[in-house]
């Protein structure tokens, strides 16, 4: 049995009904036999402490962009992990958190807490992959509060089979001086529905949200990110890199919110999409919402084709036309994937992207 | 030291809220009824498909909501409008001949001076009904029509019968279903082909009346390898209870023509404009808007480019300036419909005194659409902490072919270019009175030097204050 989750990814400022942007709905399946029943693969460095029990945050404290998301996990949750990374603990390897979907495991649901105490820094890796031919399901939901100076990295991998449909929020809270730095990669699945809410809530929390996405075949892309800016000098910066191809679809709605009160406060947001098919479809919805005078926000968004000067120079040094795009394609999401300080991890990201569009890599 | 912030002063009205009494000739009763949308027909001498639509577009608007977005419009009751006032004039082309007072109000806002130096024609409308029409002889002779909507419904009846309303439904939302109901007045300009209209036309919109509606028509058909600069201008005095304007403008651009239109709007505090503007344009066209938004209470006004012929192009260049208790939810539309259309969107806003400016756009990119270009920027100005500026634009592409740019800004005036120009030897003042009329300069290049003039008055830039 399916059930439907309405309104979920609201946009900030509801427009024109007849974009269809404004919200989404989605089928998802009911719990049964085939829910996730196994243990995360965890890798701890030392001094960092998991636990696998459900600490809630009160809801008024969850934004309404993911509010219907906190409300379904708090639940319906099948895995529940804490992680508490200790005040001025410094781990010199990242967590890592691994889910795995099979055949028996299909239905996955998760929420993980990760508190970050006073003057911590650490790098929490949270990675969704599967291999099953079924319909398959995701539902996570990760909640971090990064405390006064705490520097926080969560990269998020989500490389589900393309009969998954992926629903997936982060909700991030910073303090004082905190700095957050969420990078999500959203390169599988067959649906997505990602949603991240910063809120930069302390004097001088800074964030940045980087995102990575790719069509192919018919995937549908629902992505909501958001970074609200609630204390004076406060900074934020989104980044979206994305590639379309086949009859793909993406919608991406990019808030920067500046709340009364937010002097000082600086953000700006971009979008680059790469356009590789005449069947594509790209929706971006970059809003810029301002109820504070003494702050700057810029957003820019460009989409087209490959540069066509660049396609030329590589061609005109041996390259096939299919290895210069890919190639352009792979060079475009660069600098964000040099976020991500362990060079395996990396290499996986770009050989996913290469074998998701072009077959292989180079 | 607290810090001044730049104080942009709003422009006196004064000479916009002088409001003319006992002038109603005629006015139906408040409300929407089919009795008082056949009475307004019978009382236009309507032919019957123009009746029969009028009928079907008040049940459309019977059916259909308010919107879910943009500004509340919790403060109209259709029960408390009266959507047809007459005036005591009859139509004429010749300004002595108009009661006095109605007179004198369309000289105090410089209408006729306007018409004498650099207007090839002018149209005027008192609350529901064009008082005043006239054109130059040398386009009457190139075939030119300009007119009141009225005369043409008699006069081109079948002209009107091909385009009214066919690029703004009944059907698409609750005010053009309002509009197709109740319509009243506007102009009709029809531009045979091969004819460049060389000074604007104008039409001038004036609402005197308490609590009354305007619903103006404004239909144009610019034929092949035309062209011709229209200009719209409206106000309305002040009141105390809620006036509404949702007029209607459908623009047809045929293949090699060009059409500017500009609007210069500032109604009053009390009015809720929800205004539909649309163009469609066909191969090798272009459609320029030029828009400055200053009055009203509650706006919605997108004007929208319909890119529908090869090459065809459109540029919209628009400013919003919202004051204390205004919420203008502004900006354009844009549909690529065909390929190697270009569009370039160039929006401008400033809030202060809790005022609140949204600009709201959509660019759809069809599939066909392919070596498509479209260009958006905008900026935002705010100056105080109390009013708002929010950005709402939305992007749909839907080919690879296509070069898509948005780009937007928003804050204070910039304290480094303070400082740069006053190392160059301005003073404080002179810097910040600079910077603001550089950042309204996009659009008031745009509109002829008299109503540029006009526009820069209505900001009234009168600075005062250091920045930051």
């Amino acid at each position: 049995m399916a059930i439907t989750l309405e309104n979920m990814n609201p946009l900030q400022v509801p427009t024109w009904s007849w974009l269809r942007i404004n919200s989404l709905s989605l089928e998802f399946m009911e719990d049964g036999p085939s829910a996730y029943r196994k243990e995360a693969k965890i890798t701890l460095p030392e001094g960092v402490q998991i636990d696998n029990i459900f600490i809630g945050a009160e809801t008024k404290a969850i934004p309404d962009s993911v509010k219907r998301n906190y409300e379904f996990i708090s639940d319906n949750y099948n895995s529940a992990l804490a992680l508490t990374i200790p005040e001025g603990a410094l781990p010199d390897t990242p967590i890592i958190i691994e889910y795995s979907l099979d055949e028996e495991n299909r239905l996955l649901k998760d929420y993980i807490h990760i508190k970050a105490e006073k003057d911590s820094d650490a790098t929490v890796i949270i990675k969704y992959s599967g291999n099953t031919k079924e319909e398959a399901f995701h539902f996570g939901f990760t909640l971090l509060e990064a405390e006064k100076n705490a520097k926080i990295k969560i990269i998020k991998l989500q490389m589900l089979p393309e009969t998954a449909t992926h629903v997936d929020a982060v909700a991030v809270q910073a303090r004082e001086k905190a700095f957050v730095n969420i990078l999500l990669n959203e390169l599988g699945s067959g649906k997505t529905a990602g949603a991240c809410d910063v809120l930069l809530n302390s004097e001088q929390s800074s964030a940045h949200l980087d995102g990575i996405y790719i069509g192919k075949n018919k995937k549908e892309m629902d992505l909501n990110y958001r970074i609200a800016f609630g204390a004076k000098e406060t900074e934020g910066k989104i980044t979206v890199r994305g590639a379309l191809a086949d009859s793909s679809k993406k919608t991406l709605k990019s808030t920067l919110d500046f709340i009364t009160g937010a002097t000082g406060a600086k953000g700006s947001e971009e979008e680059t999409v790469l356009a590789l098919s005449d069947k594509a479809v790209n929706l971006s919805a970059p809003l810029l919402l301002c109820g504070e005078d003494n702050v700057e926000g810029q957003h820019a968004t460009s989409t087209g084709r490959p540069d066509s000067d660049k396609l030329h120079y590589l061609m005109c040094r041996g390259f096939g036309r299919r290895e210069a795009e890919q190639l352009l394609v792979e060079a475009s999401f660069t600098p964000l994937l040099n976020k991500i300080e362990i060079p395996e991890i990396r290499e996986e990201i770009t050989q996913y992207i290469g074998a998701s569009i072009y077959g292989k890599s180079i | 030291m607290e810090k001044k912030r730049t104080q942009i002063d709003e422009f006196e009205r004064n000479i916009y809220d002088i409001y003319d009494t006992d002038n109603i000739e005629y006015q139906v009763k408040h409300g929407l009824t089919e009795d008082i949308v056949t009475e307004i027909s019978m009382n236009k001498n309507d032919p019957l498909w123009m009746r029969e639509r009028r009928l079907e577009s008040l049940k459309i608007y019977n059916e259909k909501e308010l919107p879910k977005w943009g500004p509340s419009l919790h403060e109209l009751n259709m029960d408390e409008i009266v959507t047809y006032v007459r005036p005591k004039a009859a139509m004429t082309d010749d300004w002595k001949e108009l009661p006095d007072d109605i007179r004198e109000t369309f000289e105090r806002l410089g209408i006729p001076e306007a018409e004498w130096k650099a207007l090839d024609g002018v149209g005027a409308q008192y609350d529901s009904e064009v008082v005043y029409h006239s054109m130059r002889e040398e386009l009457l002779k190139q075939g030119v029509i300009y007119t009141d909507m009225e005369t043409a419904l008699q006069e081109y009846g079948d002209i009107v019968k091909e385009y009214f309303m066919k690029l703004l439904p009944a059907t698409e939302h609750k005010f053009l279903a309002l509009h197709g109901a109740v319509w009243s007045g506007g102009s009709f300009v029809y531009v045979p082909e091969g004819v460049k209209v060389s000074m604007p036309l104008q039409s001038y919109f004036r609402l005197n009346a308490p609590g009354a509606g305007q619903f103006e028509h404004t239909l144009i058909i610019c034929e092949k390898n035309s062209s011709l600069h229209f200009i719209e201008g409206c106000s309305a005095p002040k009141h105390n209870t809620i006036n509404l304007h949702a007029g209607a403008v459908e623009l047809y651009v045929k293949e090699g023509a060009s059409l500017r239109y500009s609007t210069i709007e500032n109604w009053s505090k009390n009015m809720l404009n929800l205004n539909t503007k649309r163009a469609v344009v066909e191969k090798n066209g272009k459609i320029e808007w030029v828009s400055g938004t200053f009055g009203s209470h509650i706006t919605m006004l997108y004007p929208m480019s319909i890119l529908k012929g090869e090459n065809a192009k459109s540029e919209f260049t628009g400013i919003t300036f919202a004051g204390e208790n205004q919420d203008l939810d502004t900006g354009s539309k844009v549909v690529h419909a065909a390929p190697n259309t270009s569009s370039t969107v160039a929006s401008k806003s400033i809030s202060k005194n809790g005022g609140k400016a949204t600009y709201r756009s959509s660019v759809v990119i069809m599939p066909q659409a392919v070596n498509s270009k479209c260009s958006v920027v905008c900026e935002s100005l705010m100056l105080d902490s109390e009013s708002r500026s929010d950005t709402v634009p939305v992007m749909d592409v839907r080919n690879d072919k296509a070069d898509i740019g948005h780009e937007a800004k928003i804050g204070r005036i910039s304290e480094k270019s303070i400082y740069y120009l006053m190392t160059r030897g301005l003073s404080e003042e002179e810097a910040k009175a600079l910077i603001v009329r550089g950042f309204v300069e996009p659009v008031t290049k745009e509109l002829p030097l008299e109503y540029a003039v006009e526009m820069n008055r209505l900001i009234g830039l009168e600075l005062e204050g250091s920045i930051g």
